[in-house]
């Protein structure tokens, strides 16, 4: 493992077909994301007007036109109920789903770092304090905390932070255990002690010498934490409790699309496919970083060997 | 081992107390007024101050937690103008919405809770142990490789996309299954476990992946010690070895692990139960976040806290029996 990037990782990286595939789906979809003001332009369409002439109030607003009234106009059909045009929503959507999964991440994983660089670097109490409180965090089921705390938030408080600052508090645990973990086995190497006999601080210390030696680690979880924080906003959203309308999210959209299933399935499928292609690629690319990015994972021998770092960060949410 | 027992339900006791704590100072500090938010929209300023009286909010924030706390253990009573509501141990408060202690309101949903949890724990059980030995027993082989794609598609698939999908096969296409409505056990039970029937497998497709991947790589490890070596040069077949041997070795992970999955579950589903509809704990506290019903919300959080740190120390413990390797720290 390294310092720098390794070379040799990254052409194992490229050797799986998979992490290829992978990668390519997520570049496309990020495409699609920044793109969405200047494709719905292209389009013709946005995102929140109303188009109460196509759908059908008698039916109680099912879309006219077979599937969900796709068309010319509407590439992707209109939503149910309000006639907005699902193709702008679909990708606006997406930008607010990878935004709160990126930002959510970027905060687990500054949180964690700090947090796991005071409890590896600081004193007995505090490590002991810290790890304690890190336990307790992890073992809580941590849908039912963002969903609480979201009570207590005045109502103006732009949804997206909220989602990003709620995610991103509740579980750095896991980077934190790992930078810890790294941590304690660093401090004792030549050149860590060599820094401290030079007189630097614990500050500059973990900035200089361990900093770059925690890179691989961190990165290979946080890429595996992205695909749980879309899932995480998903559910929120999906319960009502994230972005709410005329915002859209990807769970946000699903959670209207409860009580249209029967009438307009397409109005579900297309909103849980891009849900289900966006983590299965980010958990295939992640699983593929990780694999390359592990020295005992370059030869296959390494089965039936219980590595906590190979299942995902905090997977179920129910 | 009682030593250690004992230990351990001491340490979770110390967590939830420490967890109260926090929960208690997070929401009833934040911005907002207790007072307000529990009188209503439609409240003038008197009424505010009579609820304010009664919640006992003009008192230092210490104080009011030792309340709440002497309510947990003890009860509590609350004084309105005209009379004197009593809220029996354990006492999480008063709902905002309608003056019913929180206790009682989790208790009344409990048992669909309960049902959801326990039949979803049954097939995920099955599913997912039955899969790991199966991946297990083919290793290598092409069979491995398709168990493990699913396993990884079923973990990354939300609840509520798996359970949408298969709504709209077997209920609105195929019409095999009733839309889910909650019929108690006592009253039908063949309309319980038919009505709960896709909740059930949603939970378990999400959670089976789980045990797949636990059973496969402990099958794996168990099946690469000595005494394993030692049946097979005694030519015993390698189905029996893997099914009764290494499966005894696979046990207590799987078995520490659903200790800690079920407590969870017990916290309430919130995904499925909103999904399906289900009037359970995990609906409740969605219902209660929305109406920003402060007291249920505390309760709710800190009855899923208390079920996990439980269940955790439940998940020790049936660790160190089933695993006489472990060492009792």
């Amino acid at each position: 493992m390294s310092d720098t990037p390794d070379t040799g990782a990254w052409r194992r990286l490229r050797a799986r077909p998979s992490a290829v595939v992978a990668a390519a789906v997520l570049a496309a979809l990020a495409l699609l994301a920044l793109g969405a003001p200047l494709l719905t332009a292209l389009e013709g369409q946005d995102p929140t007007t109303y188009h109460d002439q196509l759908v059908d109030s008698a039916r109680g607003g099912v879309p006219y036109g077979s599937f969900g009234g796709i068309g010319a106009d509407h590439w992707l059909g209109v939503e149910p109920g309000t006639g907005r045009d699902l193709f702008a929503r679909l990708l606006y959507g997406a930008r607010v789903s990878l935004s709160v999964a990126l930002g959510a991440t970027v905060v687990q994983v500054l949180l964690g770092v700090t947090i796991g660089l005071a409890a590896g670097l600081g004193g007995r109490l505090l490590d002991a304090v810290l790890s304690r409180f890190t336990d307790v965090l992890l073992a809580l089921p941590m849908l039912v905390f963002a969903v609480a705390l979201t009570a207590i938030v005045p109502a103006g408080f732009p949804r997206p932070l909220l989602l990003i600052l709620v995610i991103g508090l509740l579980s750095w645990g896991g980077t934190s255990r790992i930078v810890r973990a790294q941590t304690l086995s660093l401090r004792s190497r030549d050149h860590v002690a060599a820094a401290r006999l030079a007189g630097r601080t614990p500050v500059q210390i973990a900035r200089r010498e361990l900093l770059p030696a925690l890179a691989a680690p961190v990165l290979t979880y946080a890429a595996l934490l992205v695909p749980t924080n879309i899932v995480v906003e998903a559910s929120l959203s999906f319960l009502g409790i994230g972005v709410t309308p005329p915002t859209s999210s990807w769970g946000q959209l699903l959670s209207t699309a409860t009580t249209w299933f029967r009438a307009d399935p397409l109005y579900v499928l297309l909103p849980s496919g891009c849900l289900l292609v966006t983590v299965l690629a980010c958990t295939v690319l992640g699983d593929a970083v990780r694999t390359a990015l592990d020295p005992r994972e370059r030869s296959r021998l390494a089965v039936g060997t219980r590595r906590a770092a190979a299942r995902p960060p905090k997977g179920a949410t129910r | 081992m009682t030593a250690y027992v004992l230990r351990r339900t001491g340490g979770a006791l110390l967590v939830l107390l420490l967890l109260s704590v926090t929960v208690y100072a997070l929401f009833y500090v934040a911005p907002g007024d207790p007072a307000k938010l529990a009188c209503g929209p439609r409240c003038n300023a008197e009424q505010i101050a009579q609820v304010r009286e009664q919640l006992r909010l003009g008192e230092p924030l210490p104080l009011q937690y030792l309340h709440f706390l002497q309510g947990l253990v003890a009860g509590r009573d609350y004084s309105t103008g005209t009379g004197v509501l009593h809220c029996p141990a354990p006492c999480f408060g008063l709902s905002y919405q309608n003056d019913q202690p929180v206790a009682q309101l989790l208790a009344s949903r409990l048992p669909v809770t309960a049902s959801l949890a326990v039949g979803a724990m049954v097939l995920w059980l099955l599913l997912g142990v039955g899969t790991g030995l199966l991946a297990a027993l083919r290793r290598g082989g092409a069979t491995e490789r398709v168990l493990t794609v699913l396993t990884l598609t079923g973990t990354a698939t939300p609840v509520f996309i798996t359970g949408l999908l298969l709504l709209m096969i077997f209920c609105a296409t195929l019409q095999w299954l009733p839309f889910p409505t909650y019929v108690p056990l006592t009253e039908d039970p063949e309309q319980w476990a038919w009505n709960l029937l896709l909740p059930w497998t949603t939970l378990a497709l999400l959670e089976s992946a789980k045990y797949a991947r636990l059973t496969r790589s402990a099958t794996l490890e168990t099946l690469a010690e000595d005494h394993i070596r030692t049946f097979r040069a005694y030519g015993l077949r390698e189905r029996r070895i893997v099914g009764r041997h290494a499966l005894r070795g696979a046990l207590p992970p799987v078995v520490a692990l659903n200790a800690v999955d079920l407590g969870t579950m017990f916290g309430g589903a919130m995904l499925t139960e909103s999904l399906f509809g289900l009037p359970g704990i995990g609906r409740l506290t969605v219902e209660s976040v929305r109406t920003v019903d402060l007291p249920v919300v505390v309760g709710a959080v800190l009855g899923v806290g208390a079920a996990v740190v439980l269940a955790g120390a439940v998940a020790d413990v049936l660790y160190a029996l089933a695993d006489r390797r472990v060492t009792l720290p």
